[in-house]
């Protein structure tokens, strides 16, 4: 009997200790409260996260882990210790990716001088809100660049700069193409393009928001040698796969050349390609010989076999300035994209017709102005037809292919009034 | 009292004790579990809570032993609360909140995007004028500000900010109205940006005289707004900072170098005429340029009687494409900009003599052309001397048709 209730007493204890014990430990409720740790915020001060240095007080002990004890001066080991408190992995990426952000920035921070106050009397590029560096602090900057990726790099791998993308909503889906490159050579192709994206920096900034058509021969010179440097790591058939996907040029046309045409995959392709070597063709210096000629004619009449003669018609016109301009008031004003190809085709029309009666002699000058003068009332009302009276209102002013038809200096603002 | 009776209680006691740590136990399961929402949690614009991004935990917390669960939390301000609760620096907690909440709202802004931001890279940019591409960036200008006012409920500030003003960059708007009293900073650039907003629906693409008409309509709606906070001063300002008269002038008069005084008071000889200056887009409305042409010439007289002949001289330069041409080429290659004037003033004597070449009777045709053609080489020598090979080269492409004109 003795026995039992020894057993029974000392269970009791047991479970009492237990229970204490359990008390002890946070429970992860909301009961934490708040402390004042943002008046007490600790200073990172070399980027090596100094051990005893989080002096953060709390106001309530809820257990008796402290931060301070995964905290190293390492990142390494900063980085272990996160992990084996079971953080995630992705939250210690995050963490490591915002300390190494800001010991950078520190170390560039004298530089970063805020811009002048705003005077409303300056002019040119005093309005800029950005900081403006001096080259050799551009220089030290793009080097400081370098060395953050690459410690980036160590730390978290090769992946890191998918961290920040996911964080910022761009390059949101990698292509395909460029996920399945070999590693290594991915590695190359990046370096070669950060170096010449360095050279692009620089003559952006020293540009100030102008770009003269001399930097813009510059740039395509600038893409000539990244070509050729990234022949030397990539076939002909990868660079090309490459270039399509990434480069200045195939960025440019989605800008350009086929925003107004629509192009499937293998036209994009075609257009690329003959875009290119035309490229390559006057950047290597020969003067528009016959040769040149020779050879610019061959890529035209390849693109033409590869788009088909209808498609290419379209190509052609998607770069005439008149049809650019029509798809920009059908975008803005919510008019169906066909709507600009049938003002297109009575302007291609009209300017036929018009060719007629400027060479018909059998014609006095009077007789051809009124003729002139007929037509061109006439294709305004058809597009009036097509695109709303407001909308060709809107649109006539920039239609220079209407203004020019005629010397009349009578305004024909149209209005369907009766 | 008998022992048995004694064994008895103890025995309750051992199940009162059992049950108190079996229920300890489940609690704990539970509350680990991450699903907690207490008061306090965060919202967004449509009044639904904001969950905090849960993340798979790497380890099982064994007892007595701390694990990352305990701190994770579905509701934001509980884990920050967890973390400042175990000492995490505040600056840290910040960089977890902050990729966090980024990851959140990127998710957010993918959505706005067709194909979810899956773009093959064949295929065309949205076109800017578009109205989808417009109403795409009213709601990603929404949600952008909806995360900046989640950060700073939940951090005090909006870290984004903290680390661009850090870096130096400065907010446009705010530097708009950085002359404001901080009290009144975001009343003013929300009405400032509101009524930016109306206007753009009006101001993309091709305006017609309707668009128009609403854009004066707007900002009539938007100065009035404005003078309800602002005093008559700071509605001066106001107007200098962001009107289009000052904008147009700004550009107008880089090379000229105004002085305050000079700008106000141009300034306001332009504001006053302003309808009248206003460039006439329909290159067939002859009246309306005709008027254009009058009103241009009598401020330009009222100018001129305000800063002199010289200054007004150096005004009428700077609109000069050619001159404006000069000026960036100078400062695009490091030059002095004293050189813009000494080479326009050669400009301007050289185009006046070559006016004159061309009307003297007493020279053949071929003798008119040697001397204008000499005329251009010694010009174009001066002005490689004064800004060196490479520098003319460049303004010989941009600016410097004026050249090829001088022996034609």
């Amino acid at each position: 009997m003795k026995a039992l209730l020894a057993l029974t007493l000392l269970a009791n204890l047991a479970l009492a200790a237990w229970i204490v014990s359990e008390l002890k430990r946070p429970t992860g409720s909301a009961d934490v409260a708040a402390t004042e740790a943002a008046a007490r915020m600790p200073e990172v001060t070399s980027g090596r996260r100094a051990q005893g240095q989080a002096t953060v007080i709390t106001n309530t002990v809820v257990s008796n882990f402290r931060w301070r004890s995964v905290e190293a001066r390492e990142f390494k080991t900063y980085m272990a210790n996160l992990r084996a408190i079971g953080c995630p992995e992705e939250t210690v990426r995050d963490i490591i990716m915002a300390d190494v952000d800001r010991v950078y920035a520190r170390k560039t921070a004298g530089w970063r001088k805020p811009p002048e106050e705003l005077q409303f009397w300056k002019t040119g590029n005093g309005w800029s809100s950005g900081t403006r560096f001096t080259a050799e602090e551009q220089k030290q900057l793009a080097e400081l660049n370098k060395e953050k990726e690459s410690l980036l790099k160590e730390l978290l791998g090769d992946d890191f700069r998918k961290d920040i993308m996911r964080q910022h909503a761009y390059g949101f889906v990698e292509d395909p193409y460029l996920e399945a490159m070999p590693k290594e050579k991915k590695t190359a192709v990046q370096e070669i393009q950060a170096k010449f994206n360095e050279e692009r920096s620089e003559l952006y900034r020293k540009a100030k928001g102008y770009i003269s058509q001399e930097d813009q021969e510059e740039l395509k010179r600038i893409a000539g040698r990244m070509h050729e440097e990234m022949g030397k790591i990539l076939g002909p058939q990868e660079l090309f796969e490459y270039e399509v996907r990434t480069s200045e040029l195939a960025s440019n046309m989605k800008y350009n050349d086929v925003q107004a045409f629509d192009a499937n995959e293998q036209e994009f392709r075609a257009i690329f390609k003959a875009k290119q070597e035309a490229e390559q063709m006057n950047q290597a210096g020969s003067s528009r010989d016959k040769d040149w000629q020779v050879k610019y004619r061959a890529a035209q009449d390849e693109l033409k076999t590869a788009l088909g003669e209808e498609r290419y018609r379209q190509y052609e016109r998607s770069k005439d300035n008149d049809y650019q301009n029509l798809m920009r008031l059908t975008d803005s004003r919510d008019l169906p994209r066909d709507a600009a190809d049938q003002v297109f085709q009575l302007k291609e029309e009209l300017q036929k017709a018009a060719s007629e009666v400027r060479r018909n002699k059998e014609f006095t000058d009077e007789q051809r102005a009124a003729a002139l003068q007929a037509m061109r009332i006439d294709t305004e009302k058809a597009a009036i037809q097509v695109l709303g009276e407001r909308n060709f209102n809107a649109y006539k002013r920039n239609a220079y292919w209407l203004r020019s038809l005629t010397t009349d200096t009578r305004s024909t603002r149209i209005t369907t009034r009766p | 009292m008998s022992t048995r009776a004694i064994i008895l209680l103890s025995l309750l006691v051992n199940l009162a004790l059992a049950s108190w740590a079996y229920h300890l136990h489940s609690r704990r399961a539970v509350t680990t579990g991450a699903t907690t929402t207490p008061e306090g949690s965060i919202h967004d614009t449509a009044g639904n809570l904001v969950p905090h991004r849960t993340v798979q935990v790497a380890t099982e917390s064994k007892p007595g032993e701390f694990s990352w669960g305990q701190v994770e939390s579905a509701d934001y301000k509980d884990y920050i609360a967890k973390l400042r609760g175990i000492g995490c620096p505040e600056i840290t907690i910040r960089d977890i909140i902050l990729a966090d909440v980024n990851k959140l709202y990127a998710e957010k802004l993918k959505a706005l995007l067709p194909n979810g931001g899956r773009r093959e890279y064949w295929q065309r940019q949205p076109s800017y004028y578009s109205k989808a591409e417009r109403e795409r960036q009213e709601n990603h200008r929404a949600i952008m500000k909806e995360k900046s006012e989640l950060l700073v409920a939940l951090l005090g500030v909006d870290p984004i900010k903290v680390k661009q003003q850090e870096t130096g960059v400065v907010d446009h708007y705010d530097r708009l109205l950085s002359f404001l009293p901080e009290d009144k900073k975001a009343a003013a650039r929300e009405i400032h940006e509101r009524y930016e907003r109306q206007a753009q629906k009006f101001s993309v693409g091709f305006q017609d005289d309707e668009d128009r008409k609403q854009v004066k309509v707007i900002r009539e709606q938007r100065l009035a707004a404005m003078a309800q906070i602002l005093t008559p001063e700071e509605m001066k300002r106001y107007d200098l900072n962001t009107s289009q008269v000052a904008t147009q002038l700004r550009y107008d008069l880089d090379g000229f170098k105004p002085s305050q005084q000079e700008f106000e008071k141009i300034y306001e000889l332009r504001k006053a005429r302003e309808d009248d200056l206003a460039y006439v887009y329909d290159q067939e409305d002859k009246a309306g340029q005709e008027k254009r042409r009058n009103a241009v010439t009598e401020v330009d007289a009222q100018i001129k009687a305000l800063v002199g002949e010289e200054r007004f001289a150096e005004y009428k330069r700077a609109q000069e494409y050619s001159y404006k041409e000069l000026v960036r080429t100078l400062e695009r290659h490091e030059l002095p900009e004293e050189l813009a004037g000494k080479v326009y003033e050669v400009k301007t004597a050289v185009e006046e003599n070559a006016k004159k070449l061309r009307t003297d009777t007493s020279l053949t045709s071929v003798q008119r052309t040697e001397a204008l053609k000499a005329m251009r080489t010694q010009t174009e020598d001066f002005m490689k001397q004064q800004l060196g090979e490479k520098a003319f080269n460049s303004y010989k492409r941009q600016g410097g048709s004026w050249l090829n004109s001088l022996n034609r």
